[in-house]
């Protein structure tokens, strides 16, 4: 009896569907289509609770749009399917709204502008605004191009995605540590790391807690943008390419040996 | 005083120091009367008391070097940022500086002003006019290019507000309301200078100074201005009858004298510089009006709602505490440089914290005006002198931005002349009242007024707006307009503004009564002797004692008896004011009634007012408002009293009154009418509603006086007129509050109906409660008879028992 009046609320945080740890619930796409020789690569957002709104359509249209050969539609569609499809069955699972800050980090290049950047987000915060954070980013450092608030918000999506993943794995795992250590009689009353509470950050030297960075911290945390001419963007491109296509190789000689291995 | 003799220009030169005296900073409403134009001239001199001497050349239109630079100076009055410092435009000036320096500096020279404007006579301040209007003109000529200079200056304060930098260009001029322009046939060359009277208000609703100019040969200058003023204006009847002035030496020789005589105006001009820059260096932090509720030391509930996570307790790093900790960081950060837009971006990587949270208190902060609100105005006014253009503030926001007030060439401008002609007797003109308004002692310049604007449209609504007290909103003003009509915002009702004419805590230079009765006590016995009468009030100084004389809301009939029924005459005098769209001074007249007054339950009764008179009273004057405009601050009265009653009341009543006074003489009609409504007044020891019908007939007396004094005829139907009027309305207004009083009874004896009834029907319950429990008591005694029974029966069951088994 008593056990249980103790456990609630405090040490375990309410658990609730996974989600996108966003205000809305928008999942990050992202394509990487190559067919005969044309390659199309595209990122947004996907509203997974909107129900109108269907992959075939889409991809239909985007195909229409662009002006892609038909071989196109069926792969993106693939794609999205595959990335809609393990959204789906994290879904199933349960994650914490225990605050949790982490640092972000922004390193994207869209078109002439580059932009490096870094704060801090808490990633269980379901009030969180990606898109309205990149537009202010954007109108703050007088960003012009409209390409850039987008990426930047995608970016912050797509972490926050990968975080949240993670944190149902490791949840998943401190749940059950919890349930061995009850068992075994030990108890550590905060497993979580310093640093996923904003107040352990605040918390100085002397024991006093201060909103304010060090000063040699805020170069650290201040956004960096620097727009490139075109033949430097030009020159990135090609070198990504290579890289890429050394990748693909790479990647396809992986597939070769494991395809091998397995049939072993 | 002792000018009056002297050369004219001497004179002149001091009234403009007094111009650049009135001018005040932190008045709200972009203010700059008539002496502005000649302070400007004088402000320009190096040399004290130079000022006059320049003036003189320029008004006789002498195309002197100096003169030329004056006038081309004045004739480029831009209108410049907050700091409310005027700016020669004109290129090529040689002491094109002058600008925001000197004139910016209204507060500190206050004194000497308002002295300099009650004292001098008519004919200075017609000389005053003229040697403006002439500089202007000299402009022209000095040029020699055949243009033409309008020199406007209205009363009407919202259209000064409405001025665009576009008018910078004008000069403006100090007018005099008494200076009839004279051979305008003649004024080929010179300067005309046209004055419209409105209505009873002596003040000359807008002056407009033309001149025109001829092409004339280069560089000279034979036709001065051509004004011919009731007194012996030398300068302008030289040059009136077109002799060549071409003689600015001479006219410096007898200026001279003024360096004497008006020695006060370089003293006061550096006081003003002072006094100016204080407010600037000062550490305040302004924040718009509709940000009130901020407290340093406080979270407000409006934070508490907008910013809820920050308060729900879930989380350890989002407490209150920290949240203060962000928000004062933020707005310090702000404060740092006020100028600068401050971005999210750049606070955010000072601040530890989840993002999203600190932008949400960013983003309150920027919503509220509480950090970035001067960004727009200031940056703007940098580039042009155009002011205020949002940058980053939301809209319906306005600033309060104090200094910044509005240098804008203005209106009320020939007010300020005009009243010290006719001298104390104007007092109940506001417009009167208004020139000197705007000086503020230099202490006093710390208080910054509040622009406000109306929340809804987003116009300016200083002057008069609606307030909603309610907490969650505190800072929403509302325009007559949008009141009017209804914006009140969502879960709003009208109910809930409360009208407040301009900000009532601008002025504070609070008089004491005793004060008050010992700066009486002295005028009774220096009479205008303001040097005396400073030395024996001892806490003021001459232009303070000068001020509130003038402000006090009474005249000669003050002396006569003091003060003796007040409160009726005050209130009427506030009311006059309220009408007449001068705020600010509404309420300074309002804190000396405060002051003076013995009788203050009554005073307070007004402000409070019962609800019957309070509401009564909101709802008319909003319905009033386009009335309010009027000039004529008689007749708004009028319409608004009227419309507090029914019409026919009013139409009746007035009749009633009308009748009455014609049977008298109508200036003994004007004093028993007086008497005869403070009887009534006090009879019905009411709050407001009584004094109200007593209201109209200090304004008209006050106004109608001068009205017959200086025309002649017209007057008395006009006095019977008004005071019969004043009759009417005060019958309706004792009606109405006699209504009022009766439906209160009513309401109590409902009350106690009320509470009666609900007693009984408490007792009732209790004796049916008691009648439960009796029953229950019954019914619990049976059960424990039964049980006795049945506890007896089983002891005789088991003894029987027992006895088969024995036997058995």
């Amino acid at each position: 009896m008593t056990v249980k009046n103790a456990q609630p609320s405090t040490s375990r945080p309410s658990l609730v569907k996974f989600r996108m740890p966003t205000a809305e619930n928008l999942i990050p796409m992202r394509l990487d289509v190559e067919y005969e020789g044309r390659r199309l690569k595209d990122a947004f957002t996907w509203n997974v609770d909107d129900p109108d709104i269907e992959i075939y359509p889409f991809v239909r249209r985007m195909a229409k749009d662009l002006n892609l050969p038909s071989g196109f539609t069926p792969i993106i569609a693939q794609q999205m399917q595959t990335q809609l499809d393990e959204f789906r069955s994290l879904e199933a699972q349960e994650m914490t709204t225990e605050e949790r800050v982490q640092t972000l980090r922004l390193d994207l290049r869209v078109n002439n502008t580059v932009v490096h950047d870094q704060f801090l987000w808490d990633v269980n915060n379901f009030d969180s605004d990606p898109e309205g954070f990149a537009r202010g980013l954007c109108k703050d450092l007088e960003l012009e191009d409209p390409e850039v608030a987008p990426a930047i918000a995608l970016s912050i999506r797509e972490q926050l995605y990968e975080i949240a993943k993670q944190n149902i794995a490791s949840g998943r795992e401190t749940r059950i540590s919890k349930k061995v250590r009850r068992e075994s009689g030990v108890d550590f009353t905060q497993p979580s790391a310093l640093g996923t509470l904003a107040v352990n950050l605040m918390r100085r030297p002397n024991s006093k807690i201060s909103i304010v960075r060090r000063k040699n911290e805020w170069d650290m945390f201040e956004p960096n943008v620097e727009i490139l001419s075109d033949r430097e963007v030009e020159a990135i491109d090609a070198r990504e390419e290579r890289n890429a296509r050394i990748k693909k190789r790479q990647e396809e000689k992986e597939d070769a040996y494991s395809s091998r291995y397995l049939r072993v | 005083m002792a000018d009056d003799n002297e050369p004219l220009l001497p004179t002149t030169g001091s009234a403009a120091a007094a111009g650049v005296g009135t001018r005040r900073i932190s008045q709200q409403h972009v203010e700059l009367n008539e002496n502005l134009a000649s302070a400007v001239f004088s402000s320009k001199r190096k040399r004290p008391g130079a000022a006059g001497e320049e003036l003189a050349g320029a008004g006789a239109g002498a195309v002197g070097e100096s003169a030329a630079d004056a006038s081309l100076e004045s004739s480029r009055l831009k209108r410049r940022n907050g700091a409310g410092a005027l700016e020669g435009g004109g290129g090529g000036m040689e002491k094109g500086t002058w600008g925001g320096k000197v004139l910016a500096g209204g507060p500190g020279v206050s004194s000497s002003p308002v002295e300099g404007a009650q004292t001098r006579k008519r004919k200075s301040l017609e000389k005053l006019a003229a040697v403006a209007g002439a500089a202007a003109a000299e402009d022209d000529g000095g040029s020699v290019s055949p243009s033409r200079e309008v020199v406007k200056i209205s009363t009407n304060s919202s259209s000064s507000k409405k001025r665009k930098p576009a008018v910078g260009d004008e000069a403006v001029c100090g007018m005099k309301d008494g200076p009839e322009p004279s051979d305008e046939g003649r004024v080929s060359q010179g300067l005309r200078l046209r004055f419209t009277r409105s209505g009873n208000s002596l003040a000359a609703k807008k002056v407009t100074c033309e001149e025109d100019t001829r092409t004339g040969s280069a560089g000279e200058h034979t036709e001065g201005p051509n004004i011919r003023s009731r007194g012996s204006f030398d300068v302008a009847n030289r040059s009136g009858e077109g002799e060549p002035w071409t003689m600015p030496a001479q006219v410096r020789d007898q200026s001279h004298p003024s360096a004497g005589d008006g020695h006060g105006t370089p003293a006061n001009a550096s006081n003003a510089k002072v006094s100016e820059k204080s407010p600037l260096t000062r550490e305040l932090y302004r924040i718009p009006s509709h940000a009130g509720w901020f407290s340093w030391s406080k979270i407000h509930n409006i934070e508490r709602r907008s910013l809820g996570e920050f308060f729900d307790g879930k989380s350890l790093s989002k407490t209150p505490k920290i949240y203060k900790e962000y928000r004062d960081f933020i707005i310090n950060k702000y404060r740092e440089k006020e100028q600068r837009l401050l971005t999210f971006t750049e606070v955010r990587r000072m601040l530890i914290g989840d993002v999203n949270a600190l932008r949400r208190v960013f983003d309150f902060l920027d919503h509220w005006g509480l950090i970035n609100h001067q960004v727009g105005t200031e940056s703007n006014q940098e580039a042009s002198p155009t002011p205020i253009t949002d940058d980053g503030v939301p809209s319906g926001v306005r600033v309060a931005l104090g200094p910044v007030v509005s240098p804008v060439l203005q209106s009320e401008s020939s007010l300020g002349v005009s009243s010290p002609l006719t001298g104390l007797q104007l007092h109940a003109l506001p417009s009167y009242r208004n020139v000197f308004a705007p000086v503020i002692p230099a202490g006093e310049a710390e208080k910054i007024p509040l622009k406000f604007n109306c929340s809804s449209c987003g116009a300016d609504c200083s002057k008069i707006r609606f307030h909603c007290q309610d907490e969650i909103q505190a800072g929403l003003d509302l325009c007559p307009t949008c009141y009017k009509s209804g914006k009140f915002g969502p879960m709003r009702v009208p109910k809930d503004f409360v009208r407040i004419n301009g900000e009532s805590d601008s002025t504070g230079d609070r008089w004491t009564t005793k004060e008050t009765l010992s700066l009486l006590e002295a005028i009774g016995r220096f009479g205008d002797n303001w040097n005396q009468v400073a030395d024996y009030v001892g806490t003021k100084s001459r232009g303070e004692c000068v001020k509130q004389f003038i402000r006090l809301p009474f005249g000669d009939r003050f002396l006569n008896d003091a003060g003796a029924d007040s409160p009726a005459f005050m209130d009427g005098e506030r009311m006059l004011v309220d009408c007449d769209e001068e705020p600010r001074v509404s309420d300074e007249v309002h804190e000396t009634e405060g002051n003076i007054k013995s009788n203050g339950g009554k005073h307070s009764a007004v402000r409070g007012c019962p609800v019957s008179g309070k509401s009564g009273r909101r709802s008319t004057k909003q319905e009033l408002t386009p009335l309010q405009d009027v000039n004529n601050p008689l007749l708004g009265q009028v319409a608004l009293m009227s419309a507090m009653v029914g019409s026919r009341v009013a139409a009746a009543a007035a009749q009633a009154a009308i009748i009455t006074i014609a049977e008298d003489d109508p200036a003994l009609a004007n004093h028993s009418i007086m008497n005869r409504y403070s009887t009534t007044g006090a009879q019905q020891n009411f709050d407001s509603r009584s004094k109200e019908p007593s209201r109209p007939e200090t304004p008209a007396q006050g106004v109608l006086a001068q009205e017959v004094e200086r025309e002649a005829d017209g007057g008395p139907s006009a006095v019977q007129l008004q005071v019969g009027i004043a009759t009417g309305l005060a019958a309706a207004a004792v009606n109405a509050k006699l209504l009022a009083d009766q439906e209160e009874r009513e309401m109590e004896l409902l009350m106690t109906d009320i509470i009666e009834n609900q007693m009984k029907a408490l007792y009732a319950k209790l004796e049916h409660f008691d009648e439960l429990e009796m029953l229950l008591e019954r019914e619990r005694i049976q059960i424990e008879q039964a049980r006795q029974t049945q506890f007896l029966q089983q002891i005789q069951f088991t003894e029987s028992r027992l006895h088969l088994t024995r036997h058995g």
